[in-house]
């Protein structure tokens, strides 16, 4: 009865809260709160892309490279093809998106390959199979046959991009040194090689030893050290041509650790005269020469960050290598690296976010991360010998080189949260990567 | 330059194009990709979390059911910081009615990073729930429209 009473009387608290407020007494829909997602590779199908007339074996090969691209960021995993319940025979026909739930595919990527007269083009769709339809609008790509694997980048860059809202990083090249021959006569020549280790062709040839090229903001030329002239100098070569130039040559003094401001018109490298080694920019056209630090340590590897403002170095005016931030028009330097054991060769994240750097503590080298004012320093690897950063377009994957005990240097990349830990396929050694911008 | 094409239902649409030629092996090649403008979603408020009959084991089992799906692996960091609030009605046979999911509330990203991480939180539900949720059928209307808070306090690897 008591019971009775209680509910009528609630009911009638709620007619009346109901009157007064003229709202409806409507419920809420129940909220539940979610925490803990997962993190693991997305599940995507790529059928064989459909040869529309004269593809050939080239439709395979750009599914393949699409493939090989998303799978190889560790993001993304591809359902094995013999998996598939639909066959994509027409890149207009309906897609059975049943068929691809059934397993388990959350990215479908459709396409077609048209390879007439010289040139390749491939259009594609991205599908989200649990909306039944496409994410964005299909796009084609073009080009002449002999890009067909950049064609084939530039459609994994586009995936990536939507379903990341990151930019991609696939269709970029990396310039490094490669190496040959015995360790006391080593050969060491300027290499080129898609991100992925494909389509090395070389730059200079094996008459003199070269060392950290850099690539310029529109990946058109490229900075490099080179002994040709006894000593250690700079040069920029254009990649179009292969001409080289000599840059800032002083008398007495040897230039060496070159790299591009962001508007690529300034060069910022280490100039050693009588023993003393500090940060000079120069213009790109040789003239302008100014000293930027004026230190009896040595100051070296210097890097600018992406609005050109500032720039990270190396120095051991401490006592040891630490790394130090200055403004791009030189002054005073703070120092940001904090932890135990040595930092050198600082590089700045594209993105601005991170300052990427070579550690040696306690017998290792490690490849590590940290914010620009030196906080949360993360190391990524460890190895016997692990240097030489360098980053991604898009600032989510970090390509360095290793030398295990007795071995050559070989060319690995990571991603920036420590995942992906991967050796990057190379002809023979190679060392001192250095990735492009995004190809246009 | 070369024609490049924005493809949608097999229809030729609008497009824009680029030239590149600027690395050995990398010439003659063009290249467009349509823009699509993002919808404004992002939205600002503070939430209140309410928990109705449905019991403490009833919310934990359908929370983990749909965690296990949430996948934030291919999101940006920017896009896993995004909190937001869906909603979405659930069936008597207990599986989401995929066009009631709807974005009730976003904060902390951009618009971009807000959509990308709505993608991933709609794909967790509807995947996860193409074969019905663990919920108890005689409290139908407990759950029928649910609003589920995302927000990734510590991904699991």
């Amino acid at each position: 009865m008591s019971r009775l009473r209680y509910l009528l009387s609630a009911a009638l608290a709620a007619a009346t809260l109901g009157a007064v407020t003229g709202a409806p007494l409507q419920a809420e829909p129940l909220r539940i709160e979610l925490g803990t997602p997962v993190v693991e590779p997305m599940p995507f199908a790529l059928p064989r892309f459909v040869d529309e007339g004269g593809a050939g074996d080239m439709a395979a090969e750009i599914s393949g490279v699409i493939a090989a691209d998303l799978a190889g960021t560790g993001l993304f995993e591809q359902i094995p093809q013999n998996a598939y319940i639909q066959n994509i025979t027409s890149f207009d026909a309906a897609v059975s998106y049943p068929d691809w739930q059934a397993i388990n595919a959350q990215a479908l990527i459709t396409g077609a390959v048209q390879g007439g007269g010289g040139q390749v083009a491939v259009k594609f769709c991205l599908h989200d199979v649990f909306a039944n339809g496409t994410l964005g609008e299909c796009l084609q790509f073009a080009g002449d046959k002999g890009s067909w694997r950049r064609v084939a980048h530039k459609v994994a860059d586009a995936v990536y991009s939507r379903i990341t809202g990151e930019s991609g990083y696939f269709d970029s090249r990396v310039v490094f040194v490669s190496e040959a021959g015995p360790k006391n006569q080593r050969q060491k020549r300027l290499a080129v090689m898609d991100y992925d280790g494909a389509n090395t062709s070389y730059l200079t040839d094996s008459a003199s030893i070269v060392l950290a090229p850099r690539f310029s903001p529109s990946g058109d030329r490229i900075l490099f050290t080179s002994y040709s002239s006894g000593f250690p100098q700079i040069y920029v070569m254009d990649v179009g041509s292969l001409s080289v130039r000599g840059l800032g040559e002083q008398p007495g003094t040897m230039t060496f650790a070159p790299r591009f401001s962001p508007d690529g018109q300034t060069v910022v490298f280490s100039l050693e005269r009588g023993g003393n080694t500090d940060i000079y920019s120069l213009n790109i056209n040789g003239g302008g020469l100014q000293q930027l630090t004026n230190s009896p340590a040595i100051e070296t590897a210097p890097s600018f960050s992406p609005d050109g403002s500032q720039i990270v170095f190396e120095s051991d005016r401490s006592g040891n290598q630490q790394i130090y931030v200055m403004s791009a028009g030189g002054g005073e330097a703070r120092r940001v690296s904090g932890g135990a054991g040595r930092y050198g060769t600082p590089v700045w994240s594209p993105r601005g976010d991170y300052i990427a750097f070579t550690k040696q503590n306690a017998g290792r080298f490690h490849i590590g991360v940290m914010l620009v004012d030196g906080s949360e320093e993360k190391l990524l690897t460890a190895s016997y010998i692990d240097e030489g950063p360098t980053w991604a377009p898009n600032g989510r994957v970090i390509m360095f080189a290793r030398q295990e005990p007795g071995g050559d240097p070989m060319l690995y990349s990571v991603d920036v949260t420590g995942r992906n830990l991967k050796r990057i396929p190379t002809q023979g050694a190679a060392s001192d990567p250095a990735w492009s911008p995004l190809l246009p | 330059m070369r024609i490049l094409h924005a493809i949608k239902t097999g229809a030729l649409l609008a497009y824009t194009a680029l030239v590149g030629a600027v690395l050995p092996g990398a010439t003659g090649l063009a290249w467009a990709e349509a823009v699509k403008p993002v919808s404004s979603t992002a939205l600002y408020s503070v939430w209140r979390v309410s928990g109705k009959e449905l019991s403490a084991k009833t919310r934990k089992d359908f929370t983990v059911a749909v965690e296990r799906c949430w996948n934030t692996a291919a999101l940006s960091d920017e896009a896993v910081n995004v909190t937001m609030v869906i909603g979405l009605t659930i069936g008597p046979d207990r599986k989401p009615v995929a066009d009631s999911l709807r974005l009730v509330e976003a904060k902390g990203g951009s618009e971009a990073a807000v959509q990308q991480a709505y993608e991933a939180a709609r794909k967790a539900i509807l995947l996860c729930g193409r074969r019905g949720f663990p919920l108890p059928a005689e409290k139908y209307e407990a759950w029928r429209e649910l609003e589920l808070v995302f927000a990734a306090s510590g991904a699991t690897q």
